[in-house]
């Protein structure tokens, strides 16, 4: 028997290309994009044979900063969990506790296209993030400030301070 | 439907329910505008009046059970999403110490008979809005109500309801906290919700079973948690009852914290004719330090 088959030779990494809706190429480890439930559903389906997404809600400006977090998600991934195996102690989670919180900290329109992203890319620790951030920025404001931060028309019914 | 049902109750002990199938079914008088059929059930028991313990709890969770098999019996099964409490448990001010009023209506169910789906449209994805809303605290949805329509209907929802409910479960973080005192009767009035007059004043509530029984002080402050004195009565809003519900947050707070578990209703801006949609506040309380109350 031929013993061609070596298993120690990884395979080049497979990479995905994710195309944002301005027209640019982001050339991505699979790994990395298949944090996006909607690419891994893709994947999982096997009809998908493309290894080219078209993300036509994505701003190429908010691509950049999802396939950062994806990518740090993964790498720490892969650091905690080598931590673990060799039982030496990590503050892994922690760190990237850190990382995360300093990640969000963006101006609105930022976060706003982040959280859409997150929600059309289906990452769900991106979109947990992102709307635990917007409910920490709106918590204690008045509906006015809500109005003006998101740009919401005011079509309230009632409106008890309109009002007496 | 409006259905009446009259059940007595053996023993406060056993906490039995006989049901004696008198059932008076009328029709039309009690359709709620966008509500689905509403049922009333009026029970009778001698054994309302007990004091000695928190019985009634148990009781209502009897009652409960006995209102869904009811309710699947005249109106039919809920799928997804079960019927609300509509209105408290509450006793008739006229003395009749023994009446527990209390409805149960299925909510958005539109004319063909299908549940509405919550629909939102705007600015953020329902799903998001929805998580962004269940994250604040009563305070803030209070006054979030007021930014836009989408706004007031996501709050008022029912699923809403549910989710901000679990939500507060899930991170122990409770909605409102409400401090017990001994000798006066202050509850919280359901008012506060409407008006987000919270702060430092203590308002009335209509739990006049809860009253009547137990004889507590309850003041509203606010989101704080207030460690004053020796009673500490946690209120969680928002939420769908069943006994599955009940049995969990018994085991999450009752036996773990020595406390007791008391189940508290109230409609919450609950103006009918003018078409807001009354959001139901159910109430798990956890006591502790109850031998100084009774």
């Amino acid at each position: 028997m031929k013993d061609s088959f070596n298993p120690s030779i990884e395979p080049p990494k497979k990479t995905v290309t994710l195309v944002s809706s301005d027209g640019y190429d982001f050339e991505v480890e699979e790994e990395v994009a298949l944090e996006s439930q909607v690419i891994k559903d893709g994947f999982e389906d096997k009809a998908v044979d493309d290894r080219e997404y078209l993300l036509f809600n994505v701003h190429s400006d908010t691509l950049e900063l999802i396939i950062k977090y994806c990518e740090k998600h993964v790498s720490s991934r892969k650091s905690i969990s080598a931590a673990a195996a060799s039982s030496s102690s990590s503050n892994g989670e922690e760190a990237l506790k850190e990382w995360d919180e300093h990640f969000i900290s963006v101006d609105t329109n930022t976060l706003y296209d982040i959280l859409m992203a997150a929600d059309y890319l289906n990452i769900k620790s991106l979109l947990d993030l992102a709307i635990q951030k917007v409910a920490d920025t709106i918590h204690g404001r008045s509906p006015e400030q809500i109005r003006k931060k998101f740009n919401i028309e005011n079509d309230s019914i009632i409106d008890p301070w309109a009002s007496e | 439907m409006f259905l009446k049902l009259t059940t007595m109750m053996r023993t406060p002990k056993f906490y039995q329910l006989e049901t004696t199938e008198q059932f008076a079914v009328t029709r039309g008088s009690s359709k709620l505008d966008g509500y689905g059929p509403v049922i009333t059930l009026i029970v009778y028991s001698d054994s309302l009046t007990d004091t000695e313990s928190f019985n009634s709890l148990r009781i209502r969770m009897v009652l409960f059970s006995t209102l869904q098999v009811h309710y699947s019996k005249s109106v039919g099964h809920w799928d997804r999403q079960p019927p609300l409490l509509l209105g408290s448990w509450c006793s008739d001010p006229g003395d009749l110490s023994g009446l527990i009023l209390c409805k149960m209506a299925k909510f958005w169910v539109n004319e063909g008979g299908e549940e509405e789906q919550l629909q939102l449209s705007g600015d953020f994805p329902s799903d998001v809005l929805l998580g962004i809303l269940s994250r604040l605290p009563l305070k803030s949805l209070s006054n979030f109500r007021w930014v836009c329509k989408t706004w007031y209907n996501a709050i008022h929802h029912p699923r809403f309801a549910m989710k901000h409910y679990v939500h507060a479960l899930q991170n122990r973080s409770p909605c409102i906290v409400i401090s017990v005192d001994k000798g006066v009767d202050y509850l919280v009035d359901h008012q506060v919700f409407d008006n987000h007059q919270v702060s430092t004043v203590p308002y009335s509530l209509e739990f006049c079973v809860s009253v009547r029984l137990f004889h507590y002080q309850v003041i509203i402050n606010n989101e704080d948690v207030i460690q004053q004195r020796d009673c500490k009565l946690t209120i969680l809003v928002g939420s769908l009852i069943s006994p599955r519900t009940i049995e969990g947050i018994n085991k999450e707070f009752g036996t773990e914290s020595g406390g007791q578990l008391v189940k508290l209703s109230s409609s919450l801006g609950g103006k009918l004719n003018e078409k807001a949609f009354p959001l139901v506040l159910l109430g798990f309380a956890c006591f502790t330090g109850v031998e100084q109350l009774l």
